[in-house]
This record gives structure tokens, C-alpha cells and sequence, in this order.
């Protein structure tokens, strides 16, 4: 049983890493805050019948006349440096990590002076200028597992450090610290497959400061509660605020130890984020509940030559946001004396994945991916009945084949994809510091197309052991009101 | 195929353990909290056989600034649901009442501010009391400017604020012995005070004795400057008419571009002392009564206090007021386990004699109403609370028609805010 698992081992890797690869592209379309399963450190042990390191330096342009979202801005001019490592310590346990640094500047970022939006909304700061935003993030991660007879045991530890702040008023100054360590236990069941259990924690915290060396230019900031409503008691120059909180996730995968099989995973992550005003004795102004749930179920059949798996999942979303109400500020303190649950968001998502991949006597491969998704996004805030929903059906393919020249390889990855907005609506007052949202809208109500070309060239470097490779990637998006995206990556790396 | 089964048999499993979670986990909508409330209102204690004819109710939440109106019933009292939170009331109306022996047509006013309204069980009734609307068409405040100008190189220039007092009656009115006033406390800063009936020391003041300001402020008002048009000689204005009070009476154009020539104003506040000189011109003195700086008054820049004309009855004399109308106030200041009385001593004027009332704040600082709702409802404001726009601001009065300006007592739809200084603005043709 051990060494057929030993053996097993190696198609499991086989098949994870290609289907991997392959997956990169899957989520052509931004997925909406996660929609991808969690990986569980047990099964990464799994992943690599070998150790590896690489290290890669990306840089990528992008500028648009207009943004697709306000809040991500129209374009950016960034640097990437990137190490990956996985190293096989001994026949039992295995350790691997990866440290990444990101210097880049988005350009025009409306609608928000706080980051991680797409995390913290709608409970941001914002005001009617906005601008460039500069933006430094740090990564570190690092993970161990080990196994015995029957057992994989697990664990991982990352960290995300961003600092983002703008150079001309507003100038908001962003610190985002977010934690998460995770352990996870995989059991090799008599029937060839792979049970494991994943737990972890995530710690979160955001400190927000904007201020105007300008007394000519100073705004009004507004501490917004979601599809165009505001504080209003604390707006103005409130301009100091934390968004600190917790998450917790929990995942449990059954997946074929042998290269076909049946799989499945569930994943449950619940996170709770509260927003205080540090000028009022950190006031906690609001909190919000996400709870997050995915189900995947797939079947993978492979021989010694092709490939084919069938996935389906289904992804659902709850946010709930509560605003606190306080009492009097005549004694200095305020005390809470009511909460209002206004918000609620929810994403439904249903998707169907094929992919088929195939070796040539040559050692080339190549492989096609299709991918078919129904998402239905809805925001709403009770108390004005506010109302900003979406249904998309998302289509994608990719097209990759990898060339094995002599000593070299040639990778070319084409993907496209279309987005039908199937039905939307907009109900939200307008206002002079509302219009971004609107913006938005008129974009995400309408259909849009996106190609992207990559191409990866590796080869051995004559000076030493090592292997070299190069990046160059192209992506292009089509949206409403004549919107084109250009957007081009490029990168070199070392296989150490 | 018995493989097949098992697979399929741990994927059914796991599908309904996840549909259990989603099922489990998701938590029924709550609903809003609200609250019943019910007003009684309080009739005037100068008027009596009140039948008011028009009676409107706004409940403004704090929060949101979100704004509800009713109407008053006929039945003596007023029940609502509200969503739970904190709440300005604000009542209004007019009818017929005896004033005096006399039926007369009356507008009456009353508000209760920063009202919490949460976790009631059953139903609470707020008492309102109301207060007599007494729109006088003797003086009043038509213009003022405190904010200081900027020069041509951005630079901010002091010394030039002014008061416009302007006759809105169809009457000649002496203005001798008017007295303008300065507010002791802030619009920005909203405390729970009480004033004292009598003088403590500082040690000996134990929380929450006194009278709660909120009903002090119905009657007096605390002011921390008193400047006085001397006595003596008639100040006849005449219809339509004003004068001007200054800080210093001097040309600030010559310094200033962008200032103006004041040698012409009526008066001028002026301080001796030993501290800081006072700039002394030919522009007459207004008598001072009392000011809290112990060097030179200047009116608060950010406009976020409120200024008050008022007619000092003959029988009081400048030595007589600083000897009776002193008053001590205190508020409990509370941060944690430290808890510390803060104390003031001013002065007060009683609200009868006040002839003109004016509330400034700043439009996103703005707290509570530090006056009684019968002088000033609401507020007018220089600053919105961005960039450097207050600097050669004023606040002016609207023209109703020809030489009537608008005086409601409600400043938000009195006065024009944030316009261009201009101390010798036309108000109408001659």
C-alpha cells in the first residue's frame, strides 16, 4: 500500500502540476473575491516529485482611458520579483515557500481611499478626487508536510504586507498586515483515494490614514455604507480609520492518489472585518460577515499519453454589513445604542469545466480547456430598497501547447473568453460622489470580450546548472461604451 | 464498479455535509430594530388658549441625515415607529392663542436635540417644550465677517472683521446701549453642561448638580465678549439703514489688496491692556463690558460660535451687569476611568433682551444648536470644511423685497452663506 501510495505519488503529481499549469488561465475573468478551492498543505506534498526553485522578475503596462472598475483604476505600471521553492527534504517530508515583492503604481483610483476594496467594501472612505495610487506589497509563505504510513500532515504559514498612499492630497496612507496559518491532515484511504482535512486562521488589519498638506484642496471624506448611502454624522474629516478582523476556513477534499478517479472538495471560509474611527476612540462604526462556500466535484482519466477531466462547482457568497448607531456625543464617549443591518451581497455562482490534453511521441503537449459559468451578483441596502444586481454567463477557452525542443521548451497559451450580461439593474440616488458607481455599471451591464497570448520560452543557461526563461504575455479586453484594454507583461526568470 | 460506488457514495457524503453547512450557517435576515415614540408638546408660558392650525413634526436622524416629517394631529400628542437610533426633533407650527388679553396669530417652535431612541420596550413620550416665535423687526444682524481676508500672496490677513446691524423696521431706532455678543460655547462642541445657581469652587462642583444647559439656554445666554454702542447720545438709524462695528477702524486696503477701508464704520471694538496693543484709530470706541481674552477680542475664525444683539434695559449699568449676570457652567469630562470637572465663568444675558440672533457653524462640524430654537433654529456658515474657502467670506441676510431683510430666526433660510465680505453691500436702492 505504502509504496503503491509511493507510486501513485508520482502520477498525482504528474497530473496536478499539468492540470495546474493548464489552470492558470481557467479564471479568465476576475473570479469574484475567491471562487477558487483552497489547497491544502497535505496535498501539497503531493504536488512535486522533485525539488525545484525559481526566481522571476515580471514587469507589466497597462493604460486605459477609462477604467473597467473605478476602484482597480485605468491601468498600471508594475515590477514583480518572485522566488518559488519546493525541496524534498528526505523520503518523508517536504518543504517549499515563496517570497514575492511588488513595486507598482495604479493609475486613477476612484472611488475608494482605502485598499483591499474588493475585501473591505462597502465599508471604505472615499472622496470626489481620488488619483494614482503607489503601492508596495510583500509576500512571504512557507509550508512543511511530512508522511508516515497512512498519513500526510500538513501545514503553512503566509503573510501579506501592502503600503499604499499617494504622493499629492488626498494623500491617503494605506497599511494592510493580513496573516494566515494553516495546518491539514490527508489520510490515504484502502480505495486509492486521498482524504483531507484543512483548518485555518487569518488575522487582518488595515490601517487607513488620509491627510492634505494643502489647505486649498482639503474634501470632505465619506465614510460610505454601501450603494450610495454614507455616515453622515461622521463625515468630513474623519480621516483616520482600521479595519481589523478575523477569518477562519475549513476544507475537506477527497482526490484519486492514482491518475483517474472521482474528487470532491468543500470549502467554508467565514471572515468578520470592523471598521473604527481612530478619532473617536476607535469607534466601532461597522462590521461585516462574509461566509464563503465552495463545492467542487470532478472525474480525471489519464493514460501515459492523454489527459481528460470534468469539473463542476458551485460558489456562493454572503456578505452582510451591519452599521453600529451611537448615542450622544455630549459625554465624550459614544455609546452604542442600536445597529442597523442595511447590507447584504450575494454571489451564486454554477460552472462547468472541460479540459483534454494530449503527448505527442515528440514530448509535446497540448491540451484545451473550456469553461462555462452562471454568476448571479446582487447588492442590496434595505433601507432605501438600493438595489445593484448582475447575471453573467462567463465562457472561456484556452488553447496551450508546449514544444520540447533539443534542449529547450516553447510554451504558447491562447485564451479567450465572453461575458453575456444576462440581466442587471441599477437602483442607486445619484450623487457628485456616487458617479464612479455608476461608472462602473455601464461597463458590467453590458457584454464583454477578453483574448490573452502568452508565451514562455525556457532554456538552459551554458554558464551554469541552471535553466533561463522568458515571459511575454498580451492581454486584451473589449467592454461597453468602446472600451479597450491593453495590457502587456514581461519576464524573465531562473530554475535554480 | 464496487469502486465506482464507494467513490460516488464519499462524494454524495461530502455533498450533503457542505449543503448541511451552507444551510446551518446561514442566518435569517434580522430585521431593523424601531422603536415607538409619542411627543407631548408644551405650550408657551406667555400664551394660553393655544389652537394651533398648522403643526409639522421632522425627525432628523443623526446618523444618516435622513429626514421624516408628519403632521400634528389634532389629538394632543403624536405617535411614531422609528428606526432605532439617535434623532433631532424638531417641532413647528402657528395658530391663534391669548397673548397678553388679546387673541392673537402666533408662531410657535420647540426641539429636542441628540434624543436617543432605542430599545424601547413599549412606547417613550418626549416632552417639547415650545417657545413663542417672536419675529421683531427692530434690528438685527444683516451682515457679518470674521473670518479674515487673504492677501494677493495667499497670505492670511486678520483685523478686518465686521458687524452690520441694520434697521429692518419701518421705524427710526436708536441704537444706543446695544450690546454685541460672542457665545461662550462652540456649535462644534456638543457637551453635556449644567450651570450652577451658585458660585463653586472647582473641587467642590459634584456631577450633574445644576440646571441641565438644555433648559438653562431656553432663557440666558452665556457670552464670553460684550461690547456696548455707548449711551449717552442718540444713534438714530433709520429705516433701512445700518452701522457698521469694526475691529480696527483703519484702511486695510493699503495692506491688503484685498481687504477694505474701514475708516468709515460707525465704531470699533477696542481693548487696553497691557498684554497686547490694541490698534487704536479715529473710528469711535464701543464701551466693553467684558471680554474672556486678556489682551485683544478677536471673533472666532472658524465662524463656528454664535453672535447676539441685544438692548440692555436702561436701569442696567455696565457695573451692575458685571456685578449680576455672572454665571458658572462646568461639563464632566470622561476618557476612560479618568473622569474631571471642567468649569467655566462667564456672563448671560437673559434672552428677552436679545434682539437679533445669529448660529455659525461649519457645515461638517456642526453638533448642536447652543441657543433656544425661538432665537435661531439652525445655522449659517463661511466654511463647508474644505481648502482655505472661508478666507474673505461672509454670512448675509436675504432680501425678502425692497428694504426688508428675511428674519425668520431660522439662519439656514435667513442668511446667504459663504458670500463675498463686502461691509458696504447694497442691500436695495436707495
Amino acid at each position: 500500500m505504502y509504496s503503491m501510495l509511493n507510486k501513485s505519488n508520482l502520477y498525482l503529481s504528474i497530473c496536478i502540476r499539468y492540470t495546474w499549469l493548464a489552470c492558470l488561465a481557467m479564471y479568465i475573468f476576475p473570479s469574484s473575491i475567491h471562487g477558487q478551492t483552497m489547497s491544502h498543505a497535505s496535498l501539497k506534498y503531493h504536488e512535486f516529485n522533485k525539488s525545484y526553485a525559481e526566481m522571476k522578475m515580471e514587469y507589466s503596462y497597462e493604460r486605459s482611458p477609462q477604467a473597467v472598475v473605478q476602484q482597480d483604476g485605468r491601468g498600471v505600471n508594475q515590477l514583480e520579483i518572485q522566488a518559488n521553492a519546493y525541496h524534498i527534504l528526505d523520503e518523508h517530508s517536504k518543504t517549499w515557500g515563496n517570497v514575492s515583492y511588488t513595486n507598482s503604481c495604479i493609475w486613477d483610483v476612484q472611488g475608494t481611499e482605502t485598499s483591499d476594496y474588493h475585501l473591505v467594501a462597502p465599508y471604505i472612505m472615499s472622496d470626489t478626487i481620488g488619483g494614482d495610487m503607489k503601492a508596495e506589497r510583500y509576500y512571504f509563505s512557507a509550508g512543511y508536510a511530512w508522511q508516515t504510513r497512512h498519513w500526510t500532515i500538513g501545514g503553512e504559514l503566509a503573510y501579506r504586507a501592502l503600503l499604499a498612499y499617494r504622493d499629492i492630497d488626498p494623500r491617503p496612507k494605506n497599511r494592510v498586515g493580513h496573516l494566515h496559518a494553516n495546518v491539514s491532515m490527508a489520510y490515504a484511504l484502502p480505495n486509492t483515494h486521498l482524504l483531507s482535512l484543512h483548518v485555518g486562521a487569518q488575522k487582518y488589519k488595515q490601517g487607513c490614514i488620509l491627510g492634505f498638506n494643502d489647505p486649498n484642496k482639503m474634501v470632505k471624506e465619506y465614510h460610505e455604507t454601501g450603494l450610495g448611502t454614507v455616515y453622515s454624522r461622521f463625515t468630513g474629516q474623519n480621516t483616520s480609520n482600521d479595519i481589523q478582523g478575523q477569518a477562519y476556513d475549513f476544507s475537506l477534499a477527497y482526490c484519486p492518489s492514482l491518475p483517474s478517479g472521482i474528487g470532491a472538495q468543500m470549502d467554508w471560509e467565514t471572515m468578520q472585518l470592523q471598521k473604527k474611527l481612530n478619532g473617536f476612540n476607535e469607534l466601532p462604526l461597522t462590521d461585516l460577515a462574509t461566509n464563503d462556500y465552495t463545492l467542487m466535484a470532478y472525474y480525471r482519466k489519464e493514460n501515459k499519453h492523454n489527459l481528460w477531466k470534468i469539473q463542476t462547482m458551485i460558489h456562493i457568497l454572503e456578505r452582510k454589513g451591519t452599521e453600529n448607531i451611537f448615542g450622544t456625543d455630549a459625554t465624550t464617549t459614544y455609546e452604542k445604542i442600536s445597529e442597523r443591518q442595511y447590507y447584504d451581497h450575494h454571489i451564486y455562482a454554477y460552472s462547468l469545466h472541460g479540459l483534454y490534453g494530449w503527448d505527442t511521441p515528440q514530448r509535446h503537449h497540448y491540451s484545451i480547456q473550456t469553461e462555462c459559468i452562471w454568476e448571479e451578483n446582487a447588492q442590496t441596502h434595505t433601507k432605501n430598497h438600493n438595489q445593484l444586481d448582475y447575471t453573467w454567463l462567463k465562457t472561456n477557452m484556452v488553447l496551450t501547447s508546449k514544444w520540447a525542443l533539443q534542449k529547450s521548451s516553447l510554451q504558447i497559451q491562447i485564451t479567450g473568453g465572453v461575458q453575456w450580461a444576462i440581466h442587471s439593474t441599477y437602483n442607486i440616488p445619484r450623487t457628485t460622489w456616487n458617479r464612479y458607481r455608476l461608472k462602473n455599471y455601464k461597463i458590467a451591464s453590458k457584454d464583454q470580450t477578453r483574448l490573452s497570448t502568452q508565451m514562455r520560452y525556457d532554456s538552459p543557461w551554458n554558464i551554469s546548472q541552471k535553466q533561463i526563461f522568458v515571459v511575454a504575455k498580451y492581454q486584451y479586453g473589449n467592454f461597453a461604451e468602446s472600451l479597450q484594454t491593453h495590457r502587456g507583461t514581461f519576464g524573465i526568470g531562473i530554475i535554480l | 464498479m464496487k469502486k465506482v460506488n464507494n467513490n460516488l457514495r464519499w462524494v454524495a457524503s461530502m455533498l450533503l455535509v457542505c449543503i448541511g453547512l451552507c444551510v446551518s450557517s446561514c442566518s435569517d435576515d434580522d430585521d431593523v430594530s424601531h422603536s415607538k415614540v409619542a411627543l407631548a408638546l408644551e405650550s408657551p408660558t406667555a400664551i394660553s388658549d393655544f389652537h394651533y392650525t398648522n403643526m409639522q413634526v421632522t425627525f432628523t436622524d443623526k446618523s444618516t441625515q435622513e429626514v421624516t416629517q408628519m403632521a400634528y394631529d389634532a389629538a394632543s400628542s403624536i405617535s411614531t415607529s422609528l428606526v432605532d437610533g439617535i434623532y433631532d426633533i424638531m417641532v413647528e407650527g402657528e395658530g391663534d392663542a391669548t397673548v397678553a388679553g388679546q387673541t392673537k396669530h402666533v408662531k410657535v417652535r420647540g426641539e429636542l436635540q441628540s434624543v436617543e431612541i432605542a430599545d424601547i420596550t413599549d412606547i417613550k413620550t418626549l416632552n417639547i417644550p415650545l417657545h413663542l416665535l417672536d419675529i421683531n423687526s427692530g434690528f438685527v444682524l444683516a451682515e457679518i465677517f470674521i473670518s479674515g481676508t487673504e492677501t494677493p500672496e495667499g497670505e492670511w490677513y486678520r483685523g478686518d472683521s465686521y458687524f452690520r446691524i441694520y434697521n429692518n423696521s419701518s421705524e427710526p431706532l436708536d441704537a444706543q446701549g446695544l450690546i454685541l455678543m460672542e457665545s461662550a460655547l462652540q456649535s462644534d462642541m456638543h457637551k453635556d453642561f449644567y450651570v450652577l445657581s451658585e458660585e463653586k469652587e472647582s473641587e467642590e462642583i459634584v456631577a450633574g448638580e445644576g440646571t441641565p444647559y438644555d433648559q438653562y439656554k431656553n432663557d440666558h445666554f452665556i457670552t464670553d465678549a460684550v461690547y456696548m454702542i455707548p449711551r449717552g447720545t442718540a444713534v438714530i438709524v433709520e429705516p433701512g439703514q445700518s452701522i457698521l462695528l469694526v475691529d480696527i477702524g483703519k484702511d486695510h486696503s493699503v495692506d491688503n489688496p484685498n481687504s477694505f477701508n474701514l475708516t468709515t464704520a460707525d465704531y470699533e471694538w477696542y481693548d487696553e491692556n497691557d498684554v497686547h496693543a490694541d490698534i487704536q484709530t479715529e473710528v469711535p470706541d464701543l464701551v466693553k463690558l467684558y471680554a474672556s481674552s486678556a489682551s485683544v477680542w478677536s471673533p472666532h475664525v472658524r465662524a463656528i460660535k454664535t453672535y447676539a444683539i441685544a438692548q440692555m434695559p436702561e436701569d442696567v449699568t455696565t457695573e451692575s451687569f458685571i456685578t449680576n449676570n455672572t454665571v458658572q457652567y462646568y461639563y464632566e469630562f470622561v476618557y476612560g476611568d479618568l473622569r474631571r470637572i471642567m468649569d467655566s465663568k462667564k456672563y448671560f444675558v437673559p434672552t428677552t433682551w436679545i434682539k437679533d440672533c445669529v448660529n455659525l457653524s461649519n457645515e461638517t462640524a456642526y453638533e448642536w444648536n447652543i441657543v433656544s430654537t425661538a432665537l435661531d433654529n439652525s445655522y449659517a456658515w463661511v466654511y463647508d470644511g474644505t481648502g482655505t474657502g472661508y478666507r474673505g467670506k461672509a454670512v448675509r441676510r436675504k432680501v425678502i423685497s425692497g428694504a426688508l431683510l428675511q428674519d425668520t430666526n431660522d439662519s439656514a433660510h435667513d442668511f446667504e452663506n459663504s458670500v463675498d465680505a463686502n461691509p458696504f453691500y447694497v442691500f436695495h436702492a436707495e
